[in-house]
């Protein structure tokens, strides 16, 4: 497969993820906010929490004048100049999706394709009321779930289903790690007090850790989204899955160029089995999880310069 | 709701003397069980079907969005069995001819010096590239694919208006008109018996893959793959489509690089070799290294590893020298002179406004004629002498004194109509046809083609970025089928 085709196949599947989880933790704080008071501190610390995981809150204070559902609106969903917001990313998976055309199932392209139009053609976009908010929103969620199910459903599971399915974990295991770097920096009372369920509810886990879990505390909750190898959006489970498609992309072959990956793949998974939560202070966690934020960042690009997805790596090897 | 029109002085497709003729009589019955409401309501479905599935085109510099759609118009072109068959030897016979004539002007020059084409016009013209002077290709062949564009006179006779042999785009048009009519107005094919062209891609694969490099070794499968200019082309539909049936790589220049005079692909395990290449960039953006050097399109070096014989490039180098407007007034002549034959399918009569007796007579009678520049295409820099204002025709005038060998003159043709549904109503409108030829061990004619209509009524330009529109073509099966 072409680099160029794998890399667009690559961040279209980060940019898809990116979407469905920034729609997801917006939608689930402005519900949130319907019981929250304007003039309550922790409204202002939950936003900036929201604005580092979706975007970035000092680029957000510096563009508007004050935090208002409209200003929120606007950046998170509508603006051109914040890359990740929703219109953005929505752009960023149809531009890929047309760059790989002839590889990706009819469907997918259909489905992007349409609800991009859908989109432009809209006059009454941007807008501003909770209701209509809610409603795009939940458009969006239902176009992701849609998009994720004719990728299952229809796509044959050769190299292209792998990069998108390894672009789909390493988006998600960073943006589970930067949930819970953000929620950490808040100040220690508070994280003691709501930091677990508001983890989960931002990475969608609330119930699967309902379900497998009794007592909900701020080291259960960081066990689980590191460790537990059934939740769909732990960091375990996310490389141990990237590792699977990286195995059947090589078919265990022993190929020197993507020892770095596999090395790196071999550290963050040793890094999960011997990290005990319970013992460490909260300054210890922090770190801990600073530590897997940056881990994963650097995954991206270590497994962009094994396949050779970045084109500024022209070091190219013959077959 | 249909009423048949007036439709003297042209030749209409569908109608005669105020009645559906013989072949089109099921289809007009079939529309008038139809309803205003319903018939409106399949429109708007067929169109929002092209914008969905991304059936677009590309208008550069166009405003509020570069993506368009060609708007497709469902009343078809009906051709009948033995016309057809006309068409089709017509169309092979003058493919033979123009590829004897690209091997014979990039080789021995029989035809230059027999004096059947004046030498100036192959020497001065700026897309005969003597750096494939004497180059070897696969089979000898220049043209894979071809692109002639048809009309029909007054008396409805068929004619070549334009000979595409260097990137001939709209294939993907021709499928996805037949399968958008299948889907919404299955109810017109009953009665009809036509030749499908489901299987005729796997002939255009043949046709690609016998192109093998003459470095291949013999047991070695090519590999080929498509060369894109990339998602903001005009036509990266049609790359896509074809990529995807020919079930060959699409790449982009970046994705390829040269080494050591072979050609090869940037792929996620390192390089890989590629033997064929069928671009669908113009000679001007291949290779920066030899020809436009600002080319962000091309590969460098590539046309050395082509003169090499390590890899074919389809269509070859250099054929645009073959299709200009000017050279087009020389075809009957090619076919004559390679092939001992007379042209099956005539040209529009053309007159060279490089000969001065030729120059002086158009300069008298502009207001009864087109002209044309004979480098320009999609219908621009084109004057239609009887809809031109005066000042348009002294422009004209200006530009042939100045530069007489930039442009021909035709008469202007009757060109032949067929009814159109936009709008909510139905009115004539006049039409061509793009017919493709497919060459490789040997020549296939894609049945059908692509039925262009200018949409704008009056308008002559079928062209898609000025208006124009589609329709699907049907070739009957049999030449009696609708007698019954």
């Amino acid at each position: 497969m072409l680099s160029r085709v794998a890399g667009s196949l690559f961040w279209m599947a980060r940019y898809s993820e990116r979407t469905a989880a920034n729609t997801h933790i917006i939608h689930t704080q402005f519900v949130q906010m319907l019981e929250e008071s304007g003039l309550d501190t922790t409204y202002l610390e939950d936003w900036t929490v929201i604005l580092n995981v979706c975007g970035s809150s000092k680029e957000f204070f510096d563009t508007y004048d004050k935090l208002s559902v409209r200003n929120l609106s606007h950046y998170l969903l509508y603006s051109k100049e914040n890359f990740n917001s929703l219109i953005h990313t929505i752009s960023s998976i149809r531009e890929n999706a047309r760059m790989t055309r002839d590889i990706i199932p009819h469907a997918l392209w259909e489905e992007w394709n349409e609800f991009y139009l859908s989109l432009k053609d809209d006059p009454q976009s941007p807008i501003f009321s909770l209701l209509e908010i809610n409603r795009f929103l939940e458009k969006i969620n239902h176009t992701s779930l849609t998009s994720t199910g004719i990728i299952n459903t229809l796509m044959s599971r050769d190299e292209g289903y792998h990069f998108l399915k390894i672009g789909r974990w390493i988006e998600r295991a960073e943006k589970t790690m930067i949930i819970l770097n953000e929620l950490l920096q808040k100040k220690e009372h508070e994280i003691r007090k709501c930091t677990a369920t508001y983890s989960l509810q931002l990475t969608q886990t609330l119930e699967d850790f309902s379900k497998k879990h009794r007592i909900c505390n701020t080291d259960s909750v960081l066990n689980y989204l590191i460790k537990d190898a059934t939740c769909t959006h732990s960091l375990s489970y996310c490389i141990q899955h990237m590792k699977q498609s990286i195995s059947v992309l090589e078919q265990n072959n022993n190929n020197c160029r993507l020892s770095p990956l596999l090395q790196e793949l071999q550290a963050i998974q040793q890094a999960i089995s011997s990290v005990d939560i319970a013992t460490m202070s909260i300054e210890q966690q922090k770190i801990c999880i600073g530590s897997f934020l940056t881990h994963c960042i650097m995954l991206g690009s270590v497994f962009s310069k094994a396949y050779y997805l970045d084109e500024s790596f022209p070091t190219y090897e013959f077959q | 709701m249909f009423r048949p029109y007036e439709t003297e002085p042209y030749f209409d497709e569908m109608l005669k003397n105020n009645e559906p003729k013989p072949h089109y009589k099921s289809f007009c019955n079939k529309l008038m069980e139809f309803s205003e409401n319903e018939l409106q309501q399949k429109n708007d479905a067929a169109q929002s079907n092209f914008l969905k599935q991304g059936i677009t085109f590309t208008v550069y510099g166009a405003e509020g969005g570069t993506e368009r759609t060609m708007p497709f118009d469902f009343v078809p072109i009906i051709i009948t069995h033995d016309h057809w068959r006309t068409i089709e030897n017509g169309m092979k016979q003058r493919v033979e001819a123009l590829n004897l004539f690209l091997h014979d002007i990039y080789h021995e020059q029989q035809i230059l010096k027999a004096g059947i084409i004046p030498a100036t016009l192959v020497d001065h013209n700026p897309h005969y590239y003597k750096e494939v002077i004497g180059a070897k290709i696969p089979l000898d062949n220049h043209i894979f694919l071809a692109g002639i564009d048809l009309i029909r006179d007054d008396h409805g006779t068929y004619r070549v208006l334009e000979d595409n042999l260097r990137n001939p785009s709209g294939i993907s048009y021709v499928y996805k008109n037949r399968a958008i009519m299948k889907q919404v107005y299955p109810e017109f094919f009953s009665n009809y018996t036509l030749h499908t062209f489901d299987h005729q891609l796997s002939t255009m694969r043949e046709a690609l893959l016998a192109h093998r490099p003459m470095s291949l070794q013999p047991t070695q499968e090519p590999h080929a793959v498509l060369l894109t200019a990339g998602i903001y082309n005009s036509a990266y539909y049609d790359h896509v489509f074809l990529a995807k049936q020919l079930n060959i790589s699409l790449v982009e220049g970046r994705d390829l690089i040269v080494k050591d005079c072979f050609v090869y692909m940037k792929t996620i395990r390192g390089l890989e070799r590629v033997d064929i290449i069928y671009r669908r960039i113009d000679d001007d953006f291949l290779d920066p290294a030899v020809f436009r050097e600002d080319s962000l399109l091309g590969v460098p070096h590539i046309l050395e590893a082509y003169k090499a014989g390590n890899v074919a490039i389809l269509n070859a180098v250099g054929n645009a020298v073959a299709d200009d407007k000017a050279m087009y007034a020389y075809v009957p002549d090619m076919i004559r002179f390679y092939l001992n034959e007379e042209p099956i399918i005539q040209n529009v009569k053309t007159y060279m406004l490089s000969d001065p007796p030729q120059r002086k007579w158009v300069l008298e009678h502009i207001h009864e004629l087109v002209i044309k520049n004979v480098g320009a295409s999609g219908g621009y820099d084109m004057l239609i002498g009887p809809h031109a204002s005066e000042e348009e025709i002294e422009v004209f005038r200006k530009k042939i004194t100045e530069n007489p060998n930039q442009y021909i003159a035709q008469p202007t043709i009757k060109l032949s109509r067929a009814p159109v549904y936009q709008n909510n109503h139905f009115y004539p409108c006049h039409v061509d046809l793009r017919v493709f030829v497919m060459k490789g061990n040997e020549t296939n004619v894609l049945l059908g083609g692509l039925s262009r209509v200018a949409l704008k009524e009056g308008s002559l330009i079928v062209n898609s970025s000025q208006g124009g529109g589609a329709k699907d073509t049907w070739v009957l099966k049999e030449e009696d089928q609708h007698v019954k």
